[in-house]
């Protein structure tokens, strides 16, 4: 059970990756101004590539032990 | 200033250092103690993804398009999401078939095809030269760069081909991979100390960048502010920090991320390290999210180093793919310099080793035996020697290949570019793969159709404009397209001109390749192998680990034979403790003259398919196994018998099923049989009981009247009275026991009609009335003024009633008996109530008065008064009708008969009006 929600938070975090890191929101920070001495579409875009990386790592470590059973019990189709 | 030697030696040394490594990490892995066998050498072997491209092309990219060198590492990162789905599942079923490259992977799934495997070989050989050239023109580069500064290196292509240090390098790195990955055949087709090597270079690599990264930032400049501000006063660099410096805006960004989301999973190289190098799936797990971070890191100082370069040096004197080497030397920091050659080193032969032992296995497995095996000219002993040379020489060819591309047209583009052309190749690997692992439908003439479609595209859009600039071929196609066909323009096909070459090229040769794979596929028609591959892809999650191969054989081949075969590609030893662990596993002893049963036969398929591949195991097998691969219609008969064995298996189920029921029923039946007989004895005998206690007195007084005839007259008139009262009784037990016997068997025949409750009591009164009067007991009647209407068998329910009001006087005592007989209507039913005022009835007794024979023995003479059957016929009858019957008591104060009879719905209704 908490496989199969894990899988679909996968698909969401690929997602809004996918929509963080693309037009049109990237247009917003497109500007060539600086935030803290740091260009500010530079910061965005490292910001959510670490943010994408968190919670890849929050969602691949965090049920690590649940899942382990369901993976050997049954075999779920990826 | 380095000097020429400490160069050589220091790359020497670290290329010795590698080779230490491997060897350690090959040793380790015979012993069966792998240090690989974790996910962080997994991650870190997956960073061979960054190349002297990222090393030294990003720097190059971002100088000239400021964010712009991103979406090749959020393509990845994107796709790490999903690696859990899509990566885990081809990982799941290259383990289960065996899978040793790319090639095999899609001609595999393609029903063995050794034709797809073909095709997709040369594209990846094809696809492949740029990258590798890249490769030789970074490491050639930075060694003249290192070399000649702070003088401007020349163009090494410029060079004759002697005194190019491209060349040499190419040499080096074929005689450095040849080493590496192809010391032995190896079942598996896994190279440990080659993954352990590039793990550690993918450390030095990164520990390099960010080394001179930190540098740029705190040694030349004083922190990113620092760095940011002088940057924003230059416009030209300032220019930079907006998405404007992207060329090719939106609509490139999303295609290199799409480009390089392709990329990390369908690279040849990529797929050797994901796939055929991993060990355990649940690396998978850390992998996609350490990956991209070592990703993130990497990319760190990017953009930083590009700035400090574009600020540093005036405009055009150094390539900005240089910076990362010329920025360290600039500041003094040669050692630096020379650590971050050595970075650059690493990248670039991490790339090449990987790169080239995937490649040259896929011509080895995919183009060259499938060929020989073709011409039958594979008739010697000793197989494995001669797949080493074909692997030794195919790495050769690729350098030597990636050298000419780098002479002929290396030098008219950036590193980032090149490598480009490469990534669009590998993409064309996308679509058959991953439609074929998710679509059973996907066929083997739709995925030659798309892949040869999606190839040409890319050809004519990327790599003949290639050609065209450097001069080789006449420009005049590119202003004009071919044949002067100006809808045939390759960078603007069809007169699309929306987008840069790559994108163009991308847009076009997925179009066609998802076009052609998905559109033939829907019309052609699959193959028997075709379908049973495509089903054990598809579902590889649900079968499990245990996957059986797909065909049948039916062989008349030995097991030594068999052996023999296996030994010619593997070596004598290998082949020997592969049969001793199939004998192992399957519990049998293998002697060389038995016949090998197909199970057997699929298994050395498979330990071949680890060393040649699976499209060239199978012609393998299937040229030297000496039965025959079963016909369709064979299998189709084989799996009619297994499909009619089921149904008959079912239907033996069914049948056992409705038998176990049956069975059951019968046993409740003779239960319910042999409960009625006991109860018909136990009748029987009380009722002979019953008979006889009559009897044995009228015999007795009879016997003795006839015997004395001196008795007096009083005497026997006392005895004849005794004598009728007890054949009366005796009258009344043997009526009772027809007439319940009667009502028992349903035999009775009920004469229902509309009766007045109030006239049957009446009429059961006057039948007692003699019985009331000789006890001298009190009747009393309480009856409503208005009729009470059922529909009963008149005379039955005065028979109860009569019983009733005998038993109350049977239970009363004489003068001051009183009895009173009550009707009355409550809840929609009759009811009748008949009280005494006798000895009562203990509650345990209550119920089971109403059981057969059951009688309540007098306390006083302990004889009994009745039948025993009276109550048990009046509940019959009652619940007959419909009713209830039952006593309320209270020992001493006594007893309560009511029973209830359903009232006459219809008529009440018409009658209460007429009353109103």
């Amino acid at each position: 059970m908490s496989n199969k929600r894990n899988h679909e938070r996968l698909i969401a975090l690929f997602l809004l990756g996918v929509l963080t890191l693309n037009y049109p929101l990237l247009h917003l920070f497109g500007a060539a101004s600086l935030w803290l001495g740091i260009p500010v579409l530079y910061l965005y875009l490292f910001c959510c590539w670490f943010v994408l990386i968190v919670l890849m790592a929050l969602l691949m470590e965090g049920r690590r032990a649940g899942e382990r059973d369901t993976l050997h019990s049954n075999h779920w189709d990826g | 200033m380095l000097s020429d030697w400490l160069i050589l030696i220091c790359a020497f040394a670290y290329v010795g250092l590698l080779f230490a490594i491997a060897f350690y990490a090959d040793m380790r892995s015979d012993s069966g103690r792998s240090i690989i066998s974790n996910p962080y050498i997994y991650t870190l072997s997956i960073a061979v993804y960054c190349t002297a491209w990222t090393f030294y092309g990003s720097v190059g990219r971002a100088a000239g398009s400021g964010i712009g060198f991103l979406p090749i590492y959020f393509g990845p990162t994107l796709m790490a999401c999903l690696w859990w789905f899509v990566l885990r599942k081809i990982v799941r079923i290259s383990k289960a078939h065996r899978i040793t490259s790319i090639a095999d992977f899609i001609g595999s799934r393609y029903g063995k095809s050794a034709f797809v495997g073909g095709v997709v070989t040369v594209i990846a050989v094809v696809g492949i030269m740029p990258y590798i050239s890249l490769q030789l023109k970074a490491v050639a580069a930075s060694y003249n760069v290192l070399l000649v500064h702070p003088k401007i290196a020349d163009a090494a292509a410029s060079r004759a081909f002697y005194g190019d240090t491209a060349l040499y390098v190419a040499l080096a790195l074929a005689a450095f991979t040849i080493l590496f990955g192809t010391r032995h055949i190896d079942i598996t087709e896994r190279h440990e100390g080659m993954v352990a090597a590039i793990a550690f270079e993918s450390l030095i690599k990164l520990i390099a960048f960010l080394a001179v990264g930190l540098f740029v930032v705190f040694a030349i400049f004083s922190g990113p502010a620092d760095l940011f501000a002088k940057a924003a006063e230059v416009p030209e660099v300032a220019k930079l920090f907006s998405f404007d410096a992207m060329p090719g805006g939106y609509a490139s960004w999303l295609s290199l991320t799409f480009l390089a989301m392709m990329a990390i999973m369908f690279l040849p190289r990529q797929f050797q390290v994901l796939v055929v190098e991993n060990v355990n799936e649940e690396h998978i797990r850390k992998a996609s999210w350490l990956f991209p971070l070592y990703l993130l890191l990497i990319n760190l100082f990017v953009l930083p180093i590009a700035i400090a370069g574009l600020i540093l040096f005036p405009e055009g004197t150094v390539d900005p793919d240089t910076f990362v080497l010329t920025l360290p030397m600039t500041g003094n920091a040669e050692y630096l310099a020379l650590f971050a050659f050595i970075g650059g080193l690493s990248a670039a032969t991490g790339m090449v080793i990987v790169a080239t032992i995937a490649i040259s296995t896929m011509v080895c497995n995919d183009l060259v035996i499938p060929f020989l095996l073709r011409m039958n000219a594979l008739h010697r002993e000793d197989m494995s020697g001669l797949l080493l040379m074909i692997r030794r020489g195919a790495i050769i060819v690729i350098l030597l290949m990636g050298y000419l591309y780098f002479r002929l047209i290396g030098e008219s583009y950036a590193l980032v570019t090149i490598g480009l052309v490469s990534f669009a190749a590998a993409a064309q690997f996308a679509p058959p793969i991953l439609i074929g692992i998710y679509w059973k439908g996907a066929s083997r003439a739709g995925a030659i159709a798309g892949l040869l479609g999606g190839f040409l595209v890319w050809a004519y859009t990327l790599v003949l404009p290639g050609f065209a600039r450097s001069g080789w071929l006449s420009q005049v196609f590119l202003e004009e397209g071919l044949l002067g066909l100006s809808w045939l323009r390759p960078y603007q096909l069809l007169g699309l001109d929306l987008f840069d070459p790559i994108t163009h090229a991308v847009f076009w040769s997925m179009l066609v390749n998802v076009g052609l794979l998905v559109g033939v596929s829907l019309f052609a028609n699959q193959s028997a192998i075709e379908r049973i591959q495509a089903t054990l892809f598809v579902d590889v999650f649900k079968r499990g680990s245990k996957t059986r191969d797909s065909r049948i054989w039916e062989s008349t081949t030995s097991v030594a034979e068999i052996r023999e075969i296996l030994a010619r590609f593997i070596g004598t030893d290998q082949a020997v403790k592969a049969f001793e662990q199939f004998s192992l596993e399957r519990g049998q002893v293998l002697r060389d003259e038995m016949r090998a049963e197909s199970a057997l036969v699929e298994y050395t398929e498979r330990q071949l398919a680890g060393a040649i591949g699976a499209a060239s195991a199978r012609v393998m097998m299937g040229s030297v196994v000496k039965g025959e691969e079963l016909s369709i219609e064979g299998v189709m008969k084989i799996l009619d018998e297994t499909s009619q064995v089921l149904e008959y298996s079912r239907q033996l189920e069914q049948k056992s099923r409705e038998l176990e029921a049956a069975t059951g029923e019968l046993k409740a039946a003779n239960e319910r049989l042999t409960e009625l007989d006991r109860l018909k004895d136990e009748f029987v005998s009380t009722v002979s009981h019953e008979l006889r206690t009559p009897l044995t007195s009228i015999r007795a007084f009879s016997e003795i009247l006839r015997d004395s005839p001196e008795l007096s007259s009083d005497q026997r008139e006392e005895y004849l009275d005794i004598i009728v009262k007890e054949s009366e009784r005796l009258t009344r037990l043997i009526n009772e026991v027809l007439n319940l016997a009667k009502i028992e068997s349903e035999g009775v025949e009920w004469n229902m009609q509309c009766v007045d409750l109030r006239q049957a009591i009446e009429e059961a009164l006057i039948a007692t009335q003699q019985l009331v009067a000789e006890s001298s007991t009190e009747l009393i009647k309480r009856m409503p003024d208005e009729p009470v209407q059922v529909t009963v068998d008149k005379d039955r329910v005065i028979q109860v009633i009569i019983n009733l009001i005998s038993n109350a006087v049977k239970f009363c005592d004489g003068e001051s008996g009183q009895i009173s007989v009550r009707v009355f209507q409550n809840d929609g039913v009759a009811c009748v109530e008949v009280t005494d005022n006798g000895s009562g009835i203990p509650r345990g007794e209550q119920e089971r008065i109403f059981e057969k024979f059951h009688q309540v023995s007098d306390a006083q003479d302990g004889k009994p008064r009745g039948t025993g059957l009276g109550l048990p016929i009046c509940r019959r009858i009652v619940e007959h009708h419909g009713g209830k019957i039952w006593a309320e008591s209270e020992v001493g104060q006594g007893a309560k008969f009511i029973f209830t009879l359903p009232l006459r719905a219809t008529e009440d209704r018409e009658e209460i009006p007429q009353i109103a």
